[in-house]
């Protein structure tokens, strides 16, 4: 037992170091950071991919850092093409770990042959810094195996095939996406084609052990935002493919995308990767070796399971296009030269060569056609000319064509015209200054003129005819003298009113006047006040009483002044009766009395009823006793005494005015 | 105190002010320029003529002699959206006037005075008989005469003459009334809607303010629209035809009566 115990120790501690350096290892391998190389063997031109792959626990990784590569290797900078992700999740003592298989793929384009050591990249994550293992690429002169023609070289990238690295090799050169510019080194402005052609070479795919049949999915074009883009050609549903030989190997090509795309600055300017995921049969692994590639298949929409066989996976790519965007040149510019570009023909041309003054609308269609960004372009310039008027501006139009491999657009724009005056007019030519990209020379475009006979407009004419109805104009005969006779009228236009005008006075019964207002407005109150003065009467004549005793002062007053100005007459008899008048006169209206049987005891008692003053009876019956006194005495009384009189009136007539 | 003396100086401004506007000519000085006009149109330089009358409509006079002669010497030169245009003018002011009606007849397009609904036809006939001017005149004499034959009506004793005069003013008053209303359909035919003649040989309507909208007809030079809106669009006027369609047409084609 002791020898058993002996020898279970070891074993237990070895086991115990095994299983501690395995989950020290485990740990350790949950970040991890590889590097490869597709192929490792390659020629020179060929496209080789350089793979990290990133294997990380928790968030999404950085890109990694690149190694720098020594010029003098001919490999190029490593240009990043696209990454792919994993992720799986697991559930480890009860806590979710997400793992994240990240692969970043570099392209690199060796031009010298040789045996390359590329450094390790690195990465940071959770922390700390991996780092990948250096890998070799052996390149060589001869395209061996990968077979790819010298045309095509640098201008391809092997398709990914995931999980299949010697398929993927394989496929180099026999499946891709080629992408075909217009040119590399457009000017800016300048609108060219760019197009995608899948590319397959059914004879090496059968060698390969895959089949005919091609199905896809996920198209992905790219994005162009550094360009100004027009869509020529979508990725159609069925492929139409043609064969065409490339170098010496013969290829089917369809064209799966062309856009048209204008820069928009200067600089290097990159299209980035079209990539689209391909299915293909595997032979002899189900699915019909018969069925042909050049079958009217649709190309898109068929899931990649059914058929019953296996099919294999491949993502087609096609490499960044760069270009080279030229800025247009200084020299030569015209001063008018709106940004133009293009190369472009223009034409003029109108709807009518015969109108009618100041009647017909001629439509003058001006025509731009050629290679560029049409729906760029500006309107021409259309030169004033004498009796020819511009109804408005023009209306544009725009629509292209695709001839061969090139771009057709064309612009039409119609200027509505109207001819003013009568004769053989011009329309003047319409001109437009451009860049041409063919030729790198600025030009102005010119239209010829174009020819217009304008008639006079008869139905003008037609009012003029004949003579004025209201005068008969003489003619002249042959002879030179007048006819005899008037001259036959066609009852036209009556003829002018001569003589003086009769004038309007501006804003005179028209609303505008003040006075119009003031009158119509004025003699209602007019009215309103007859109607009050109206009143008035009616209301006295019926109580005559009332309205005298009511004036009674009024009256009293206007006869002591009527007496005032006898007084200063100097008639004294005249002057005692009036102020007899006025005072009698006042009493009896105040008191409602006749005036002419009124007597001084009357007058005392009305005063007493009325609660005057004993002072006041008494100025009142010395007043009108002085006033009998001195109208019927032989005496002439003094003046002062008249005008002592005067004053003792107008105080009692005041006194009595105050009671109520 | 200030305005005890504003009331009286702004109907003193309201006096002058308009004779002030055809101090730029004498009244002599445009009559014998219309005189000198007018010989420039019996010797058949409607040119010079036109150009004289032109003169002195410019200068604010309004007459409905020298808006019908101006007419006829645009029409003499082809213009006949002007003469049309003056013919109205000389129209408004001179209703009766055989002369404008028939040349403005000869001259306008069909359809400018369209018929009337045929119950109206008596109010717009009597309508038409007088002017503005004549409506507004009439109106505030049988008004002023009202209301005096009233005042005096409520100053009279009761008679036989207070009778009579009270039938006599109130007869007024139905006048005036009466005339209050062709007065104000006047004014507002004057003052409250504006009528414009197209000028251009052929002016399009459009269902829109712009060349971008759908034209619904053309209409020939001479035409009378109605405006319907100001402001708005710089370019184009909303109107209407005589027959009731309403559309937009360029404003620079377009000439107030």
């Amino acid at each position: 037992m002791c020898a058993f115990a002996a020898n279970s120790f070891p074993l237990r501690t070895l086991l115990a170091l095994v299983l501690f350096a395995a989950v020290v290892t485990s740990a350790r391998a949950q970040n991890s950071l590889t590097a490869r190389l597709e192929p490792a063997e390659a020629t020179i031109g060929e496209t080789v991919v350089y793979v990290l792959s990133v294997q990380s626990v928790g968030d999404e990784p950085q890109a990694p850092s690149l190694p720098r590569l020594d010029p003098a290797w001919g490999l190029g900078e490593p240009r990043f093409v696209g990454r792919s992700l994993q992720t799986s999740i697991q559930i480890v003592n009860g806590r979710q770990q997400v793992t994240r298989s990240t692969d970043f793929r570099y392209t690199l384009s060796p031009t010298r042959e040789g045996t390359f050591l590329i450094p390790a990249s690195s990465i940071d994550i959770g922390g700390a810094t991996l780092r990948a293992n250096p890998v070799t690429l052996k390149v060589t002169k001869v395209a061996a195996a990968l077979n790819v023609p010298q045309e095509l070289l640098g201008r391809v990238v092997p398709p990914q095939v995931p999980g299949n690295a010697e398929m993927q090799r394989a496929l180099t050169g026999v499946i891709f996406v080629l992408p075909v510019v217009e040119t590399p080194t457009p000017f800016a402005g300048q609108q060219i084609l760019l197009t995608y052609h899948l590319c397959l070479d059914q004879a090496a795919l059968q060698r390969s052990g895959l089949g005919s049949s091609l199905y896809a999915d996920r198209v992905a074009p790219p994005d162009l935002n550094q360009f100004l883009k027009e869509e020529v050609f979508k990725v159609p549903q069925s492929l139409s493919f043609r064969e065409q030989t490339i170098g010496n190997r013969r290829y089917l090509v369809a064209p799966l995308y062309q856009v048209a795309i204008t820069p928009t600055k200067t600089g290097t300017l990159t299209a980035e990767p079209f990539s689209v995921n391909l299915y293909i049969n595997q032979r002899g692994r189900g699915g019909d070796p018969f069925r042909g590639m050049l079958d009217d298949d649709p190309f898109f929409g068929m899931s990649p399971f059914g058929g019953g066989g296996s099919r294999l996976r491949i993502v087609a790519l096609s490499p960044p296009v760069e270009m080279d965007v030229r800025p247009l040149p200084a020299e030569g510019r015209p001063a008018d030269f709106s940004g133009a570009v293009g190369d472009f023909k223009l034409t003029a041309g109108a709807d009518k060569s015969a109108v009618t003054a100041d009647d017909d609308i001629v439509k003058l269609t001006v025509r731009l056609e050629g290679h560029g960004d049409a729906a760029a372009l500006p309107k021409p310039d259309f030169a004033r000319a004498g009796g020819i008027r511009l109804l408005e501006e023009p209306k544009s139009s725009t629509n292209r064509r695709v001839e061969g491999d090139q771009l057709v657009s064309t612009k039409n724009f119609d200027f509505l015209l109207r001819a003013t005056q009568p004769g053989k007019l011009s329309i003047p030519p319409v001109s437009l200054a451009v860049f041409n990209p063919r030729t790198a020379k600025y030009e102005t475009l010119r239209s010829a003129p174009v020819a217009l006979d304008v008639a006079a407009n008869t139905r003008k004419q037609e009012v003029l005819i004949a003579a004025d109805t209201a005068r008969n104009t003489p003619a002249t005969g042959a002879s030179g003298t007048d006819p005899a006779g008037p001259a036959p009228v066609n009852e036209d236009i009556r003829y002018i009113h001569e003589g003086v005008m009769r004038l309007a006075t501006p804003g005179m019964l028209t609303g505008d006047d003040l006075l119009f207002w003031l009158l119509v407005a004025g003699a209602p109150a007019v009215t309103l006040g007859a109607w009050l003065a109206g009143r008035r009467r009616m209301a006295i004549e019926s109580d005559t009483a009332r309205y005298r005793q009511a004036g009674a002062g009024s009256t009293a007053r206007r006869h002591l002044r009527r007496a005032a100005r006898v007084l200063n007459s100097g008639d004294r008899t005249a002057f005692f009766g009036e102020l007899d008048r006025a005072l009698r006169g006042y009493f009896g209206d105040k008191f409602r009395i006749e005036p002419s049987g009124l007597t001084i005891e009357q007058i005392e008692a009305s005063l007493a009823g009325r609660g005057a003053a004993e002072e006041t009876i008494a100025a009142a019956r010395g007043v009108i006793e002085e006033c009998d006194a001195a109208r019927y005495s032989p005496v002439q009384p003094g003046e002062d005494v008249m005008r002592r009189a005067y004053d003792d009136a107008a105080a009692v007539i005041g006194r009595v005015e105050a009671l109520r | 105190m200030i305005l005890k003396w504003l009331l009286p100086a702004c109907f003193a401004v309201a006096l002058v002010f308009p004779a002030a506007a055809q101090t730029v000519m004498g009244t002599d000085e445009a009559q014998n320029t219309f005189i000198r006009a007018n010989e420039a149109y019996r010797r058949q330089d409607y040119k010079t003529a036109h150009a004289t009358y032109a003169k002195v409509a410019a200068a604010g006079y309004r007459s409905p002699e020298l808006f019908f002669n101006l007419g006829n010497a645009s029409a003499r030169l082809g213009r006949v959206g002007e003469s049309v245009l003056n013919y109205e003018r000389a129209r408004e002011l001179d209703p009766r006037d055989p002369d404008i009606a028939a040349n403005l007849k000869r001259m306008a397009p069909p359809g400018n005075d369209p018929q009337p609904f045929v119950l109206t036809v008596p109010f717009h006939w009597l309508l038409g008989v007088l002017s503005l001017r004549e409506w507004m005149g009439l109106f505030l004499g049988l008004h002023v005469a009202a209301c005096l034959l009233g005042g005096c009506v409520f100053l009279l004793r009761p008679g036989i003459a207070r009778t009579w005069l009270r039938r006599i003013a109130l007869t007024a008053a139905c006048a005036a009334a009466l005339t209050a209303v062709f007065a104000a359909v006047r004014l507002y035919q004057y003052q409250g809607v504006q009528y414009s003649v197209v000028m251009a040989a052929k002016a399009e309507v459009r269902s829109g303010p712009g060349t971008g909208f759908s034209m619904l007809t053309a209409v020939p030079e001479g035409t009378k629209v109605r405006r319907l809106e100001f402001g708005g669009d710089a370019n184009w006027a909303r109107v209407m035809l005589m027959d009731g369609q309403a559309g937009f047409v360029r404003l620079g084609e377009l000439a107030p009566i």
